[in-house]
């Protein structure tokens, strides 16, 4: 497997370090190459550019919290991979939300530790397994999940990525986009490109994709039937 | 159509927590059967026919964090939903992978966030089996789960789903070589049934909730046969 990126956010250097400790130990006795970077605080994870397969968050930490940290992580980025390693058991109601996989205890035991482990690689070996497609933008990159994509739009001589986790913006031109993207996605008018999978229904020239309703060119609308029969086995 | 189970000792809490998946799918124009248990005990099998379960913890005899792992050991597929005034499991909770975990008193808007995540995972689940259906009015894709029946009048065959009927010209066969069985089950020259709905069968009566349809008399001992070996895996 490519190597793993892993950062660790805590504010208490003795705790970061043992962290550290379980994760290289982990990684050794299981051949797994993977990278440890610490931060102190969520300012200075926030102000790295790099970008990481897996998170561990201390929840207490002055300024922005673990929690408050995640949230905002999660507002940009549905795939990286959450784990809470705090004293405060208090909080691991709140982390369910921000689809933290686990939520470690201090002091960490070490049998535990290695289960949590197990979790973080299998989940980023799947994580890994998904198609992304990387989104530039006035507001910096984005790593989007393909499957997050519903819809992109074409709009005054910028693209909008509509997505499970909302709008984006982003520079670009459709045309090139759909080559990217290619299969199971379909170009529905000069301004529309379409995930075949959230196309729920086509209705003349109108088709739905998720919550809302598109208008398709009239010469493609043959083609996008032909297209979801294939994708979806139709009657 | 999602199908939930809820496992809470407290009747009242039960009751609340059924109304308030009922009214939160309806606005989202999505069917769902709701079956409750009294006990972690009553509750058989590892529950993989359930989109979603709900669980509450403490409860007499065995606790639903004992029934939570027992369900995880075989069914990876399901989705899991605590329900409890319980805080103190939560940290334990992360090892069966729930969608939430959601404190009682439930809130109306704190509900809300956990039916939308519900709800996203039922979806994701249940994709794969969606199916694509021309109707005269466009075409539509279909949840293969939301489909109670299909039968044909005139060669129109009709979809009989949670929320609407759709029609669409063609044969029976055709459909039902597409559609997987099982859920899916022939029961006579102008009717499939979706197995997962039939309620009960009297004589050549079945009955799809509401609805009741015949079974060929050639049809019947296979059709008790598909039932038994479809509740039965």
């Amino acid at each position: 497997m490519e190597k793993i990126k892993i950062a660790i956010v805590e504010d208490n250097a003795e705790d970061s370090l043992v962290t550290r400790k379980y994760i290289e130990g982990y990684c050794l006795s299981h051949k797994i190459n993977a990278t440890v970077d610490d931060y102190s605080t969520a300012f200075a994870y926030l102000d790295s550019v790099q970008r990481y397969d897996a998170l561990f968050l201390d929840i207490e930490m002055p300024h922005i919290d673990g929690m408050e940290l995640a949230v905002e992580i999660r507002k940009h980025d549905s795939r990286v991979v959450i784990v809470f390693v705090t004293n405060m058991a208090r909080y691991a109601v709140n982390g369910y939300r921000v689809d933290a996989i686990d939520y470690v205890l201090k002091p960490i035991s070490g049998f535990d530790f290695f289960l949590t482990m197990d979790k973080v690689i299998n989940s980023v070996e799947r994580i890994r397994g998904e198609k992304t497609y990387v989104v530039k933008s006035r507001d910096g990159v984005t790593t989007l999940s393909v499957s997050d994509i519903r819809y992109i739009e074409s709009l005054n001589h910028h693209l909008v990525f509509h997505t499970a986790l909302g709008e984006r913006e982003a520079y670009g031109y459709l045309k090139a986009v759909e080559s990217e993207l290619g299969d199971g996605f379909f170009r529905a008018s000069s301004c529309y490109l379409v995930n075949l999978a959230y196309v729920k229904a086509v209705n003349g020239c109108d088709i739905t994709v998720g919550d809302n309703v598109l208008k398709i060119s009239r010469g493609k609308k043959r083609e996008l039937i032909e297209r979801l029969t294939d994708y979806y086995g139709g009657m | 159509m999602f199908k939930f189970a809820i496992v809470e000792d407290n009747e009242a809490d039960a009751q609340t927590l059924e109304n308030n998946l009922k009214e939160s799918l309806k606005a989202m124009n999505v069917g769902c059967t709701v079956e409750k248990f009294g006990n972690a005990e009553s509750f058989r099998g590892d529950g993989r026919e359930y989109d979603v379960i709900f669980l509450d913890i403490e409860m007499p005899g065995m606790n639903g964090m004992a029934l939570a792992e027992k369900i995880r050991a075989a069914n990876s597929e399901s989705g899991i939903v605590f329900v409890t005034n319980m805080i103190r499991y939560a940290v334990q909770g992360y090892a069966v992978a729930p969608i939430d975990y959601i404190v009682k008193p439930i809130e109306r808007y704190d509900f809300g966030i956990t039916m939308k995540r519900v709800l996203d995972f039922c979806t994701r689940k249940n994709d794969l089996d969606s199916i694509l259906v021309k109707t005269g009015q466009g075409v539509r894709k279909v949840c293969c789960n939301q489909i109670r029946y299909i039968d044909v009048t005139l060669h129109h065959i009709i979809f009989h789903t949670d929320t609407e009927d759709l029609d669409m010209w063609g044969t029976l066969g055709d459909v039902e070589e597409k559609l997987p069985n099982p859920p899916f089950f022939r029961l006579s020259s102008s009717c499939i049934v979706n197995l997962s709905y039939v309620k009960n069968i009297k004589g050549y009566d079945v009955d799809v909730g509401g609805t009741v349809l015949r079974v060929a008399r050639s049809k019947k001992r296979a059709l008790l046969a598909a039932l038994a070996e479809y509740y039965g895996r």
